[in-house]
């Protein structure tokens, strides 16, 4: 009796250490940092560094890149402790393959010194999401936020936002960004956290609350581009609904648990939407989500890369996402390492640039 | 609610009578046998780099309900590696692990055979001490964290005689907070616990051979095997895992055993060197209170 107890605790220790063994199968061929891509955001002397990291083909071999908090230099010395603190800034990459690229870096001006690209609104300053040029006109969606109390949290998130650039060839020194009127939902959800096109169709992704809950809305991608969001669907209980037609029409989620921030393309080889980000918080992994159309249904993240910073317990690496207009061999993924602001030590000089991998799927 | 705690009550208060406090043994099979790493008992080794490690484990409590034995148990270690000196100090790196368990020794045994289950709450952790920074070289498919982590371990050992031999053999699994997320579904969850305590393991399981031969009673032939897998949180990331065995003789005497031993390891390093793969032969001395 006592060997048969005995046996019966071995396979059920056993079955425990077979059960936890089961992890999946390794889902990305190659993933490899891309010093080059690294190198070009690296080569302007004021710009200091921006997280965020959103990015779009504005056709025409350029690429425009869009960053949240930003670090400027008070002159060529690049000294990171004197600059200025923005909160968003924009690029200009001319050139799709990193090796023959330059990037040209953009923010405004306030009293003199520099500021924010898109200009803060009263105590509300802007952060980038998903950009998209779906014909003449570009859109840049993010969100208004203000200050609620001191600290590195201390802010919240007040309203969406979408903003639309009627002449995106231009300079964009020469931006004129105009509201998009798209329906607003305040705080909950903000819509714009990555954004994916189709033949005649325009996904935002939106997320809601404190576990980033994805939501998503339908445009005409005809409407999109002249910048007109006043018409969506959004995606609710496993179909799409009309506000103002018959019944309620708000937006439901669509997954739990997501990234405050994503990219969402079409793998056009495998005919896949593949959605990017950081997994966790805090010393997190790069992963991606697959689905084989824009509403999903999403797979569960499946993470392939651990970014180097991620290997200090304080690291805070976050804003990961892909960039498929780059060219050069491989999908660009980027990352932005940083640490909780309570560590005392200096940070490393790469810190809060955006960081590159090579993946080969 | 209150007729359901009227039964646990009533046990407790018939504890008393078949529980003893501060037992002298912690449990029926003894680990300080063991070729782990994590074994507790005091040990100095060097194989071209210095090793210690101090550690113990101490019986609570004991009850000994119809024959089984069900001992409670706190145990804490403190081990210190060199990564890169040869000095005979080891101070680059640093690991500790502290907890406590219920071991259980099913009834039936005699004095020469046992099985033993345990199920433990362990936190185990490993740094760099002082100014100290690791040189190896960045893998992106490495294990973060040196194998950091909240576990809960759970241990079944057995003991007997093979011929002249004492043997035992012990399989163990301690399964990180991640891993259970992870046996429930829950990678996403999975990974921001990882994330929240800095934990980039799923689970560690290990098997353990010892044999002692009990020639004389003033010196005792030991030998000891230990092989334990670092399974990773995440699929992209490699397993990694270690032999370590051990020849030495145990020399018992009124204040303890003091066993000199010579040891070969293979494999995955101890601590933040869990990314390192290592072929070592040493010697040692190891020191088991009595």
């Amino acid at each position: 009796m006592t060997a048969a107890r005995a046996g019966r605790a071995f396979r059920m220790l056993l079955a425990l250490v077979c059960a936890s063994a089961c992890t999946d199968a390794k889902p990305v061929q190659d993933v490899q940092p891309w010093p080059e891509l690294d190198a070009l955001f690296r080569q302007d002397t004021r710009w200091l560094g921006g997280d965020g990291a959103y990015s779009c083909d504005l056709g025409h071999n350029r690429v425009l890149w869009l960053f949240g908090d930003s670090l400027i230099a008070r002159d060529a010395s690049g000294n990171r402790d004197t600059a200025y603190f923005i909160r968003n800034s924009a690029a200009i990459q001319t050139g799709y393959d990193p090796a023959r690229a330059f990037l040209a870096f953009s923010w405004g001006q306030t009293d003199g010194h520099p500021g924010s690209f898109i200009a803060e609104r009263g105590d509300r300053w802007f952060w980038p999401g998903a950009c998209v040029r779906a014909g003449a006109g570009l859109l840049i969606f993010g969100q208004w936020l203000r200050q609620t109390s001191p600290g590195q949290w201390g802010f919240t998130s007040v309203d969406s936002a979408s903003l639309f650039i009627a002449n995106p060839d231009a300079d964009p020194g020469d931006w004129q960004p105009s509201d998009t009127a798209a329906p607003s939902f305040g705080s909950d959800p903000i819509f714009g956290t990555a954004a994916g096109l189709t033949a005649d169709q325009l996904f935002v992704y939106g997320n809601r609350g404190a576990s980033h809950d994805y939501v998503l809305a339908r445009y005409s991608r005809a409407a999109a581009a002249i910048g007109d969001l006043t018409h969506p669907d959004y995606r609710t209980s496993g179909s799409w609904c009309t506000p103002g037609s018959s019944g309620s029409c708000t937006p439901s989620s669509i997954f739990s648990d997501g990234a405050p921030e994503s990219s969402v393309h079409l793998d056009a080889n495998r005919q896949i939407w593949l959605m990017f980000q950081t997994e966790g918080f805090g010393a997190t992994t790069l992963a991606y989500r697959t689905a084989s159309a824009p509403e999903g249904p999403w797979s569960a993240p499946i993470s392939f890369y651990r970014p180097p910073a991620s290997f200090d317990e304080n690291a805070f690496v976050y804003a990961g996402k892909a960039h498929p207009e780059i060219a050069g061999g491989g999908l660009a993924v980027s990352y932005v390492p940083s640490r909780f602001s309570d560590d005392p030590r200096p940070s490393p000089a790469d810190f809060y640039f955006p960081h590159f991998v090579r993946v080969s799927l | 609610m209150a007729r359901r705690l009227l039964p646990l009550l009533g046990l407790l208060l018939a504890l008393p009578a078949r529980a003893e406090f501060l037992p002298e043994l912690p449990r029926a099979i003894t680990r300080t046998d063991t070729a782990s790493r994590d074994a507790p008992v005091v040990e100095l080794a060097y194989d071209g780099r210095a090793h210690a490690a101090l550690g113990g484990e101490l019986g609570l409590w004991r009850w000994q309900p119809r024959g089984w034995q069900v001992r409670w148990l706190a145990g804490a270690l403190i081990a210190a590696d060199n990564a890169q000196s040869r000095g005979p100090v080891p101070m680059e790196l640093g690991r500790w692990q502290f907890g406590g368990a219920i071991a259980v020794q099913l009834p039936g045994a005699d004095t020469a055979s046992a099985w033993e289950f345990a199920v433990g709450l362990w936190r185990q952790q490993a740094r760099t001490v002082g100014d100290f920074r690791l040189p190896d070289a960045f893998k992106a498919d490495a294990i973060a964290f040196g194998g950091s982590g909240y576990v809960v371990e759970f241990d079944l050992a057995l003991r007997r005689m093979l011929g002249p031999l004492h043997a035992t053999a012990r399989v163990s699994d301690r399964v990180h907070v991640p891993g259970f997320a992870l046996l429930f579904g829950q990678r996403v969850w999975a990974d921001a616990v990882g994330d929240a305590l800095a934990d980039n393991l799923s689970h560690q399981p290990s098997i353990d051979l010892t044999l002692r031969w009990p020639i004389a009673p003033g010196w005792q032939p030991v030998w000891a095997l230990h092989g334990e897998l670092f399974v990773p949180l995440d699929s992209f990331v490699t397993t990694r895992g270690y032999l370590r065995s051990w020849l030495g003789v145990a020399l018992p005497g009124p204040r303890g055993e003091l066993v000199p031993f010579a040891v070969l390891d293979v494999g995955a390093g101890a601590g933040l060197l869990i990314n390192r793969d290592e072929l070592r032969l040493g010697l040692g001395v190891r020191y088991v209170p009595r």
